[in-house]
């Protein structure tokens, strides 16, 4: 899964996500653009709540990766 | 220098890169131990922050701050996962 935020959010969004994903058992890679960050969720994400993630601050788009066929 | 030397250099440099990066991930996994004894979260966001301000300022280039962040996070995603991964171990081992 990756989470994409939106242009200039603020840390405290930022950390807001990435405290969500630590709490729920996840490790995350974290690539910081020049106006956006992108953050890589590692680990199998079917019980992360696409719609919860989607919803917090700062949070522009939420990209699930489909599994393989 | 001609382009073999400056590789050799590099991979010089990769040597003791490899050995820092271990050492680093060492140091990390006894801080995850303390945080464990001392009930601290794995993630610290504010800790984090001062590590990217720290290098940015120390920062002689020619990699931009942008540059060093980037590495950074790169460091800093592994030690947590380290962390979060000995911590794991250590609870299972205390079931």
């Amino acid at each position: 899964m990756l989470i994409i935020t939106k242009k200039n959010a603020p840390e405290e969004a930022l950390d807001q996500v990435k405290e969500y994903l630590v709490n729920n058992g996840f490790d995350f890679h974290q690539s910081t653009g020049a106006d956006r960050t992108i953050i890589g969720v590692i680990g199998d994400t079917h019980t992360l709540e696409e719609s919860i993630i989607s919803a917090m601050p700062g949070v522009h788009q939420v990209v699930r990766i489909k599994a393989d066929i | 220098m001609d382009i073999n030397e400056i590789r050799k250099r590099i991979d010089l440099l990769d040597d003791v890169l490899l050995r820092i990066f271990n050492e680093r991930a060492r140091l990390a996994l006894e801080i995850g131990h303390h945080k464990k004894l001392l009930d601290l979260p794995v993630y610290d966001p504010s800790r984090e922050k001062r590590i990217f301000a720290r290098m940015k300022e120390d920062n002689p280039g020619p990699l931009d701050d942008g540059a060093i962040v980037r590495l950074y996070e790169r460091v800093i995603d592994e030690s947590r996962r380290l962390e979060r991964i000995m911590t794991q171990q250590e609870e299972q081992e205390e079931c």
